[in-house]
């Protein structure tokens, strides 16, 4: 069933054979630009926000220079996130390069960016959601290390489809971090939330306050994990490797310090919406094209 | 090797990453374990700070609970973390808007207290064996009393006043501990299942509930195992309280519950398909019905027919296994319940615990164990049973070694919280003492023998400006206070007489013995209470005849129906025996009541009538 064509999907067979291809070969140049800093699991481990401005030198830093990257200064970004949902095909290829990029476990419940599919049969009055780790979708893609929507609306009378990406907010006012007894996940000054991987004792409880799910449980290290917007990349000059792998532009990075970055433009040009902005945590990926049923 | 994660199966629509649940078993036995420290203290505390006597008997034995069960609590948590061996990173540098930080501060505060409170209460035990005892315990004992062995009146006077304020302060301390776990929950907004002001209060108050559950079963086991009586005062104590909690949880529980569908918020119906399904059996059926509201309906009937003897043991002891089961139902309900429900409001999740691994239920099986074992470890050194001297417990141990054994086993399998399901009532164990080894406990001293052993050396004398043994006028003026009150003031101190005369191996009846023997010495006319651990072995009819009813009734002084004679029996009969029985208790006549034989039940009376009606009398054939 997985070379049929399928409604939802335009892609052909062979052209989806292709795009994991170049997915795997951006893979590849995100893992060279991450050994260029240091390994991936490094990367969280970036300085403290009471380092302050001097970034602290690490002698065990290839560049040589300050980290995460030499001439970054994180007094002088916010970055932020967005996403046109109406763009998004379901190929999942920044399913794929996410993973990729950084080590995250290749089964089906461990995400740092994932994509959910919304459906409107026609008769139903609630839309029929699914995503990685629904059973007909790893049937699909054949081992839980792939990742592909099935087929399975294609004898239905579909009313309306839509895919919603989803990843970490990077909130304001992050519930994950007001939770955490360590310290060890940490808002920085450049509007990132990540987590000190030598520091967190695993306790969970910034995975249970995410409203979200975007957290989950990194059972190789025993720390909690999640997006990062890829901070090794973005610190360098690079974007996020979901962003990066995108064929059609859905996902979209920025500096909001910026006017005229593409998420800057993209908040004014649309009337942008957040997921869940009643949590009170202030998200910072920007949605259009959402619906009253994605949550 | 085991799989390093387990998926759970759900069904709608549920975030990729909550597939695989986050807090395990491990985590409802944490919040079960801190419920009945809090419990247990709280027991400890009616009579350390409320003065409650009845719970004596429970009193130094619950607070010994509280501590093995507090060192156990970080067990869970410990297990549970990815990282143990940096959990003090949360106390090197708490992040202060974390509930979770707060816990190793109060938690370290709150062992430390009970480790002084234990110390002072178990201090007399120590210094004993410091210096009488021999082998490694006793260098152990030297080392645990920090070089003091003073035992003198005024040290004691001083150990009984940080007693009081230690659990003045602990009563806070161990509740506010508690209603913090609450707290962890309640103000996640993530989850509108745990997302509620009340889960402090619901947590503080099922606490509560099970830790005197606890204490009601621990005691009839370990009273049991040492062949020892129960109580009946203190059970009923325990049941009065644990009714009055489990009444005031269950309402909030309720309203906590009601307001949450009232609301309906967002996700509503995924959380009623939830209840309605899932949840059904554990919460409507485990934790409120058999776990809840048949213990309330029982303890109620207690109360209020005043069911007493083997019946109110066997029915509280039934009831505190139900509260415990409800109690552990609830934590699953609660932590396991709202990770069950997903964050999309979507979609419902199905954890399956596993058996073995870390975060197993065999490892949660274990953490609940090991505080039951420590206690049993600890009850081998000291003893925390009010009634009895060391001396006399360490004959017990020896004696009923094997006793112990059992005892361990059935603790074991209390703790387990499969309590309820697989504990046998008490009441057919319970003939197993028989009424000859229960009228002679090891320390069963009469008046005469405590007043020559402690109360004598100021008594006799008029020493401290005490009432001399014999001085008819100081003692009149006090008995005047009736027995129950000079009984408080001997137990709390009274101007220069120290707590319990200084004897704190003293029980309460041994005290009030040696308070109305002196004031009979001295010209009174009261008669010694007997243990009232006695009374479930009932005298027979021809037991009580002879001890007093023989006086007048053998040959009918004052015009007394002789025994056996039926002809003067008959007509006083003529209303039936319970009018009989009712005018043996009020007196009437010649006849004081109850044939001046205070500790007569009604029961005990009945039956000496019939005995006298009944009996052939032999000397006029």
């Amino acid at each position: 069933m997985s070379t049929e064509k399928k409604p939802d999907q335009p892609a052909a067979p062979s052209r989806r054979i292709f795009l994991r291809d170049i997915s795997r070969g951006a893979a590849c140049a995100g893992a060279v630009a991450g050994a260029m800093a240091a390994a991936p699991a490094m990367m969280a481990r970036a300085q403290t926000p009471a380092g302050g401005a001097a970034l602290p030198q690490r002698p065990d830093n290839p560049d040589g220079g300050a980290f995460p990257s030499a001439g970054y200064d994180w007094n002088q970004h916010r970055w932020a996130f967005a996403v046109d949902a109406t763009r998004c095909i379901g190929c999942l290829r920044c399913v794929e390069a996410c993973k990729r990029e950084n080590n995250v476990a290749l089964d089906a419940h461990h995400f740092r960016t994932w994509v959910e599919r919304y459906a409107y049969v026609d008769g139903e009055e609630k839309p029929r959601v699914d995503s990685m780790p629904d059973p007909v979708n790893i049937a699909a893609a054949g081992s839980e290390t792939r990742y592909r929507f099935a087929n399975r609306y294609k004898d239905a009378k579909v009313d309306k489809a839509f895919f919603v990406p989803k990843l970490c907010n990077h909130c304001t006012h992050p519930a994950c971090v007001q939770v955490c007894p360590t310290g060890a996940t940490y808002k920085t000054r450049d509007g990132f939330v990540l987590i000190d991987h030598s520091y967190c004792i695993g306790c969970q409880y910034c995975v249970q306050a995410c409203p979200y799910g975007a957290r989950f449980f990194n059972h190789a290290k025993g720390v909690t994990d999640k997006c990062t917007w890829c901070y090794h990349r973005v610190t360098k000059g690079l974007m996020p490797a979901c962003v990066e792998v995108c064929p059609v532009g859905a996902r979209m990075f920025g500096d909001l310090n910026d006017k005229e970055s593409v998420v800057s433009r993209f908040i004014r040009d649309n009337r942008v919406q957040v997921l869940k902005p009643e949590t009170g945590n202030a998200p910072n990926v920007y949605y259009i094209g959402l619906d009253k049923e994605v949550s | 090797m085991d799989p390093l994660f387990h998926a759970a199966p759900f069904t709608g629509y549920v975030y990729p990453n909550e597939t695989v649940i986050p807090w395990s078993v491990l985590i409802v036995v944490y919040p079960y374990l801190t419920g009945l420290v809090a419990g247990s203290f709280t027991v400890s505390s009616l009579y350390h700070v409320f003065g409650m006597t009845q719970f004596r008997p429970v009193a130094k034995f619950s607070m010994l609970l509280a501590l093995c069960l507090m060192v156990c609590v970080p067990m869970p948590l410990l297990l549970h973390l990815g990282h143990p061996e940096r959990a003090f990173n949360a106390m090197i540098t708490p992040h202060l808007t974390s509930a979770f930080a707060i816990f190793g501060y109060a938690a370290s505060f709150y062992t430390i207290l009970l480790l002084l409170e234990n110390w002072l209460v178990f201090r007399p035990q120590v210094v004993q064996i410091a210096t009488e005892g021999k082998g490694p315990l006793r260098w152990i004992c030297r080392i645990v009393s920090l070089g003091s062995d003073d035992l003198s009146e005024k040290a004691l006077h001083y150990d009984h006043k940080w007693i009081t304020a230690l659990a003045i302060i602990g009563i806070p301390a161990a509740l506010g501990l508690h209603g913090y776990v609450g707290f962890v929950f309640g103000s996640l907004k993530s989850r509108e299942w745990w997302s509620s002001d009340l889960m402090p209060p619901v947590f503080l108050l099922s606490a509560v509930i099970s830790g005197t559950a606890l204490v009601i079963v621990l005691y009839v086991i370990t009273s049991l195992a040492r062949r020892v009586p129960i109580e009946d005062d203190c059970v009923r104590g325990l049941v009065y309280t644990l009714w009055a909690f489990l009444m005031f949880a269950l309402l909030l529980e309720g309203v906590e519950f009601a307001s949450l569908m009232y609301r309906s918020r967002e996700g509503i119906d995924t959380i009623k398909e939830y209840v309605a399904g899932r949840l059904f059996f554990p919460f409507f059926v485990l934790q409120l019905g058999i776990g809840s509201l048949v213990p309330l309906v029982t303890l109620t009937f207690l109360i209020v027919r005043r069911v007493r003897g083997r019946a109110l043991i066997a029915a509280a002891t039934g009831c505190g296994a139900l509260v415990l089961m409800a109690v552990i139902m609830m934590r699953w309900n609660v932590v396991i319940g709202g990770q069950e429900i997903a964050k999309t409001g979507k979609g419902l999740l199905h954890y399956e615990p596993e058996w073995n691994g870390r975060e197993g239920l065999l490892a949660a099986g274990g953490v609940l164990c090991a505080p039951m074992i420590l206690l049993f470890l600890a009850t081998r050194i000291f003893s925390p049973w009010a009634e009895e001297t060391r001396a006399a417990w360490l004959r017990v141990r020896v004696a009923s070694r094997g006793a112990l054994a059992q005892a361990g086993g059935a603790l074991l399998l209390g703790a387990l919280g499969a309590a309820a399901m697989v504990y046998s009532p008490p009441a057919p164990a319970q003939t197993a003492p028989s009424a000859g080894s229960v009228a002679h406990a090891p320390s069963d001293l009469s008046g005469k023998e405590v007043v020559a052993g402690t109360c004598s050396k100021c008594h006799a004398s008029g020493l401290n400006g005490a009432p001399r043994i014999g001085d008819t006028a100081a003692w009149s003026a006090r008995a005047r206070q009736g027995l129950e009150g000079l009984t408080q003031h001997a137990l709390q101190g009274i101007r220069k007489m120290p707590p319990h005369g200084s004897n704190f191996m003293l029980s309460d009846i041994e005290i009030q013995r040696a308070i109305t023997y002196m004031v009979n010495q001295s010209g009174g006319h009261w008669t010694e209470p007997i243990s009232k651990s006695t009374l479930p072995a009932q005298r027979t009819g021809e037991q009580v005849v002879q001890a007093q009813c023989h006086k007048c009734h053998e040959a009918g002084v004052g015009g007394a129906p002789r025994i056996g004679d039926r002809a003067a029996w008959s007509p006083r009969l003529a209303h039936g025996l319970d009018a009989l029985v009712r005018s043996a208790i009020n007196g009437h006549g010649g006849m004081p009541a109850r044939g001046g034989m205070v500790d007569l039940t009604d029961d005990e009376l009945r039956h000496a009538i019939i005995f006298m009606y009944s009996k052939k009398n032999t000397d006029t054939p």
